[in-house]
């Protein structure tokens, strides 16, 4: 059973999970680790990480601006792996979804993708 | 040929017609290794942009996507109809690419010529009948999709022709 299986499995009765998004890379590799360990620190449950996309099409302004300012900042999906991978020793349960665009996954490799987000 | 919408319309009646050879005419920008380009099919990398898989201009292996570049903004799109992608896989249609500087040419050209002004889009077929003409016979017949007129790029053509005359 995965992490996301467990968190709904333990949740108690009229408890609320909170999930929160974020674009991974904006501005910099550096603000979403602190990003992630305060949301974590305030409760969070959930934290999903938005893969930059050049085309982020299927999203609002604010997802293709931060989107757009990580990409200019040099974020790569290798980096985020990386970044998630020394994070995820200093989080303590919470859990990370990979949220990414068919057109970079596709290129990637899903099979080269899915042991990287752990 | 940018996204090639135009282009399937005119090939589909001809498609299972073995006896007509079809060719697309793609925009190379400065050149399809340039940098500064929109020949996707001459680039040939396969990726998927606005939900379909076809072959695109494609900046990293990470599959973000780079900003196309032609002299004609119906050419400028950093993607292609997967139609054409499928036909040129199969062999039944074949692509090729010309240059802004090419296809400003072939304007020229015709506007002297015969009074017609092309579109810039439909410049790059012109411009591609230098390379197919001297290898066609007599008895075999060329149609050529004339897909718009020229009066709208006025400013471009102008202001290319300055360039060009600043330059040298």
């Amino acid at each position: 059973m995965n992490r996301i299986e467990d968190l709904f499995k333990n949740q108690k009765p009229n408890d609320k999970l909170m999930s929160l998004f974020i674009t991974a890379g904006y501005p910099e590799l550096d603000a979403t680790v602190d990003l992630i360990l305060g949301f974590e620190n305030n409760g969070a449950d959930m934290i999903e990480l938005g893969m930059p996309f050049s085309d982020p099409l299927a999203d609002g302004p604010t997802i293709q601006y931060s989107s757009e300012v990580a990409i200019k900042n040099g974020i790569t999906m290798n980096k985020i792996f990386e970044m998630v991978r020394d994070v995820r020793e200093k989080l303590l349960d919470t859990n990370n979804p990979h949220g990414l665009y068919e057109s970079c996954s596709s290129r990637y490799g899903v099979d080269k993708i899915l042991p990287k987000c752990g | 040929m940018g996204g090639g919408s135009n282009a399937i319309g005119f090939f589909y009646p001809f498609i299972n017609d073995e006896t007509v050879e079809i060719i697309g005419v793609e925009a190379a920008g400065f050149g399809v290794d340039s940098g500064k380009t929109a020949a996707t099919m001459s680039k040939g990398t396969p990726g998927i942009l606005h939900g379909s898989f076809s072959y695109l201009l494609l900046k990293s292996d990470e599959g973000q996507i780079e900003l196309a570049h032609s002299i004609s903004a119906g050419l400028d799109y950093p993607g292609v109809g997967p139609e054409h992608a499928h036909l040129h896989d199969i062999g039944r249609v074949q692509y090729y690419a010309v240059t802004d500087e090419e296809a400003m040419d072939a304007v020229k050209l015709l506007s002297k010529t015969e009074g017609i002004i092309p579109a810039l889009e439909t410049a790059h077929a012109f411009a591609w009948l230098e390379n197919l003409m001297p290898e066609t016979s007599e008895d075999e017949i060329v149609i050529l999709n004339l897909s718009g007129r020229g009066d709208k790029d006025m400013g471009t053509i102008s202001e290319f022709i300055r360039k060009r005359i600043e330059d040298n």
